[in-house]
């Protein structure tokens, strides 16, 4: 039984992701007929599913959203922002549900109520004052008795709609005739007619009041009812009710249902169709019959049997003389049930220990080549490091098989985006489209886990500050309606998601002026900036466009908390905007957390590392142009002064004794300014596995982790925004 | 004439709409043993048959019409 | 009975599969499954069940869709079929016999409706009436 609730949980949502991407596309366009065929599929399916359940209140709420989705799908019923609000909530209901199902096993307390009023919105049920107990007046469904439904044929469990109808005692004045207005309810399965209160003798009788009243199922569609008495909303509650099957009919005595089926084998031949079609419908009918009636115990005549499946009055009569008296047959058990097949899935935890594993497999194939040196080069020698080489190759691409294990397309971060859009723009009164781009490529999935709070912000970001109201809009000559585009793709270093809009863009100049006001920068600096550089310091820290934080763009998580969040991951932001025409922003990220391509650079005899993501160029400068004032170090690169800074001061060694001409620089680029790091040496890049810090070395700042390289030497990788 | 009175038989035909309420109403009080004869109806109209509801008369005929059949003859039935 | 009846389940939604899967196994069936119409056309020309459990409603090829195709298939043709939806309406039951279903289960179907309908169909040796009624956990 949990097998199949986990299956049923993770199929909901499933479903209710799909439903929502198609609900989505369907209220871009309305005239979608294959998101409306999904999303109405998707109530379906999630209807049928939850009816297996104890979950009465799922079901009646899906089958709500089900009925408005076939009212829609017909065109007797539009898609408003109204209905697609209403839907939405639906649907949020559902997954709220289904976390609960998850956790505690059941619905909470109040899906009942819940599913009533979220229920009533969409079935758009003319009785509109709801909330509290909007089918009060159909408590007589519950009390209906089993001879009142069998007499009905209302066996087998069944959602039908339910009705009352109390027409106003004056309505014969006004030309209604509430049993005329009965008799069109379509697929109608019971009308129970009463007096609403006892009926007076003849004598005494108006015969021009209306005294009766109504009750009634029907297997349409709420809505369906309720357009039959639009014209009388007030005098009618309609809503879906759920019958359960009768005890002991359904599943009933065998023979009952054998009888049952083969009533029902007799009507089909009796059902119109091509003689292609009857005929492979009295193939089934003669082979469904033999089987009943070998279950039953009877000897079948196969080859009379097929003779009468002719017509269904041969068919009969060959029943009748089948089946004297039937014995009944005690059950054999049938044989044992079958194995079953297991679904494979993978813990991340174990594809962690598996990386971490592979790291130790590096160091330990990296002393191979020191004992391949020392056994010289007789055979023995080349031996190892052929076989060093092997292991080269194989553990590399054990590691990237590994790696692959990890990997998850970008668009599971892109999911929540559409919804966050709609929700967003419609509450900020803006039109905005967004387009999506590049969902297939892949990330590890701790990248994903670090991209995803940072594009909510940044395309929230676009909606709140850059894409512009309607009215602005077209003031500036563009088309009312705003764009966001979100487009990831792979890059040698990486992966790139880029976020871009067509708004209102930013201007430099309101930036300057906003960072000398906020005391970041003094006049002159602010002036120096490139406009460039100045569009970057929305990444500073503790600045803000916006004159008022908006709600929107979330208290305390600015844009800088973006850039720190991506930066800490190993990758770096990007930012171009022009005035009036739209902002782009990129997002630059390694594939992996776990595998960070570094460049190697050595102080003071130690190796270090500095993610390639940060590295924006590596050169030598001759010593004579780094120029010194008062402690401060700088150096003119391009046309930009950039400060120098020593990596051996920065980590607490000695400087460097050596004479030199010329230093090792590698330019740092930490958005808003660079920096010059001067460095003993730069070596190769490398791809390492890179590892957090752990006991002793947890307490030191200005580290992202240790690695081991290729040949087995550690290395500290910087953490640079933190040592600078 | 949707309605016609033959002693102590009324027989409904066709389309049985409310303006027959007070004849049939007049009837029924002055009709001893009255019975009714729905075979040939088509409508009823809720006035008349809050009317039969009251009265009780026996049913001479069951309508034909399968929707009368089906939900209105039985409370004329017993 | 030595050989278990082989029963093809086709129908999109996973929970509804896995829920027949467990009724029909724990009777003694085996149960294979396909997710619409023309996966289980394929499945059954691939191996002929001795019934089908077929859903209305599915991407691709839908229940009626298969059924008609099924029907006039030399081979296939006479294969009983199950048609089971969510509607109770009427003419979806007639619906599902003018495709070619045999017996039409409206969902969510019970253990023992679901059990006792595919036995009957495949032949099989029905209970007793003694027999506890249902496997209970998923009747609504």
């Amino acid at each position: 039984m949990s097998a199949l609730f986990d299956q049923f949980v993770g199929e909901a949502r499933e479903l209710l992701d799909t439903a929502g991407a198609s609900l989505l596309a369907l209220e871009r366009d309305p005239a979608d007929r294959a998101a409306i065929n999904e999303l109405f599929r998707a109530f379906h399916t999630l209807k049928g599913a939850t009816g297996l359940f104890d979950m009465a209140p799922f079901t009646r709420l899906v089958h709500a959203g089900e009925d408005a989705l076939s009212a829609l799908r017909d065109g007797r019923r539009r898609l408003d922002a109204e209905l697609a609000d209403r839907l939405f909530r639906a649907l949020d209901q559902g997954a709220r549900w289904v976390d609960a199902l998850e956790s505690d096993g059941t619905l909470p307390g109040d899906a009942d109520e819940t599913a009533r009023r979220l229920s009533a919105g969409l079935t758009g049920t003319p009785d509109a004052a709801p909330a509290v107990a909007p089918v009060a007046g159909l408590e007589w469904v519950e009390a209906l008795d089993d001879a009142a439904r069998r007499a009905a044929g209302l066996i087998d469990a069944a959602t039908l709609t339910a009705l009352v109808y109390a027409p106003d005692p004056e309505c014969f004045f006004t030309g209604d005739d509430p049993l005329a207005l009965c008799r069109k309810i379509p697929d109608l399965r019971l009308l129970a007619i009463e007096p609403a209160e006892p009926l007076p003798l003849l004598a005494g009788l108006d015969p021009y009041r209306c005294l009766l009243r109504f009750h009634a199922l029907s297997g349409a569609a709420a809505t369906e009812v309720a357009s039959v008495f639009r014209a009388v909303p007030d005098q009618v509650r309609i809503a879906p009710v759920t019958l359960r099957a009768l005890p002991g009919e359904a599943g009933g005595p065998e023979d009952g249902l054998a009888g049952a089926i083969l009533r029902e084998q007799l009507r089909i031949l009796t059902l119109p169709g091509d003689s292609l079609d009857r005929d492979g419908r009295r193939a089934a009918v003669a082979r469904a019959v033999a089987n009943i009636l070998g279950a039953q115990g009877h000897a079948v005549d196969r080859a009379a049997l097929d003779t009468a499946c002719a017509d269904a009055g041969a068919l009969r009569r060959f029943l009748d003389a089948a089946r004297p008296v039937a014995p009944p047959v005690e059950a054999a058990p049938v044989a044992t049930p079958s194995g079953r097949r297991a679904l494979l899935r993978i813990e991340p935890e174990r594809v962690d220990q598996l990386m971490a594993l592979i790291g130790e497999l590096t160091v330990a194939k990296s002393q191979l080549p020191a004992l391949a040196r020392q056994a010289g080069a007789d055979s023995l020698g080349q031996g190892l490091k052929a076989v060093s080489a092997r292991f080269d190759a194989l553990v590399g691409e054990l590691q990237h098989a590994a790696l692959r294990l990890r990997l998850l397309p970008l668009s599971r971060v892109f999911e929540p985006l559409p919804r966050l859009v709609r929700d967003t723009a419609r509450r900020l009164d803006k039109t905005v489209e967004l387009a999506l781009g590049g969902g297939d490529t892949e990330a590890d999935k701790d990248i994903l886990d670090v991209l995803g709070e940072p594009l909510l912000h940044l395309v929230r970001n676009s909606l709140d500050h850059g894409i512009e109201p309607p009215d602005r809009r077209a003031a500036a000559g563009k088309p009312p309606s705003g764009v966001i585009r979100v487009h990831a793709f792979q890059e040698k270093d990486g992966v790139v998601v880029e976020v871009s809009d067509d708004g209102a863009g930013i201007d430099p100049a309101k930036m300057r002026a906003a960072a000398i006001r906020k005391g970041l920068l003094d006049a002159a600096a602010a002036e120096a900036l490139g406009d460039d550089e100045a569009v970057r310091l929305v990444f500073a820290p503790g600045f803000s466009t916006a004159s008022g934080v908006s709600d929107l763009s979330g208290r305390g998580v600015g844009m800088d908390a973006v850039r720190a969040a991506v930066e800490r991951a190993g990758g770096r932001v990007e930012i171009a905007s022009t005035p009036g025409e739209g902002t782009r922003i990129r997002l630059v990220l390694p594939l992996t957390l776990s595998i960070t391509r570094v460049v190697v650079i050595e102080a003071a005899g130690e190796l270090f590392g500095v993610p390639v993501t940060l590295v924006g160029g590596m050169r030598r400068v001759p010593c004579a142009d780094i120029r010194a004032v008062k402690r401060a170090e700088s150096v003119v690169l391009g046309d930009r002064v950039v400060p120098v800074v020593r990596l051996r001061r920065l980590l607490g060694f000695p400087d460097d004794p050596r004479e030199r001409s010329a230093e090792y620089v590698l330019v740092a680029d930490l958005g808003g300014t660079g920096v010059a790091l001067v460095v003993d040496d730069v070596r190769e890049r490398a791809d390492v596995m890179l590892r957090p810090m752990h006991g002793v070395l947890r307490g030191l700042r200005g580290y992202s982790g240790t690695a081991a390289l290729g040949d087995g030497r550690l290395l500290l990788v910087l953490d640079l925004r933190e040592l600078l | 004439m949707p309605i016609r009175y033959e002693d102590g038989l009324a027989r409904f035909e066709g389309l049985c709409a409310v303006d027959e309420a007070l004849p049939l109403a007049e009837w029924l009080e002055a009709t001893e043993a009255a019975r009714v004869d729905l075979a040939a109806c088509t409508e009823l109209h809720t006035a008349l048959l809050q009317l039969l509801l009251a009265a009780r008369p026996a049913l001479a005929a069951p309508p034909e019409d399968a929707f009368l059949r089906r939900w209105v003859a039985p409370l004329l039935a017993g | 009975m030595t050989q278990q009846p082989h029963v093809l389940v086709v129908d999109d939604a996973a929970t509804v599969r896995a829920y027949t899967r467990q009724v029909l196994e724990s009777d003694g069936f085996t149960v294979e499954e396909a997710v619409n119409g023309i996966e289980g056309l394929e499945r059954a020309l691939a191996r002929p069940p001795d019934l089908l459990i077929v859903d209305v409603n599915m991407v691709k090829m839908d229940g009626y869709a298969m059924l008609r195709v099924l029907r006039r298939d030399p081979v296939l043709r006479d294969v009983p079929a199950i048609m089971v939806s969510t509607e109770a309406k009427d003419r979806d039951r007639e619906q599902a016999l003018l495709a070619g279903a045999n017996w039409y289960i409206v969902k969510p179907a019970r253990p023992d409706a679901l059990t006792a309908a595919a036995r009957l169909l495949t032949g099989q040796p029905v209970k007793g009436p003694a027999k506890e009624p249902a496997k209970g956990e998923a009747a609504p």
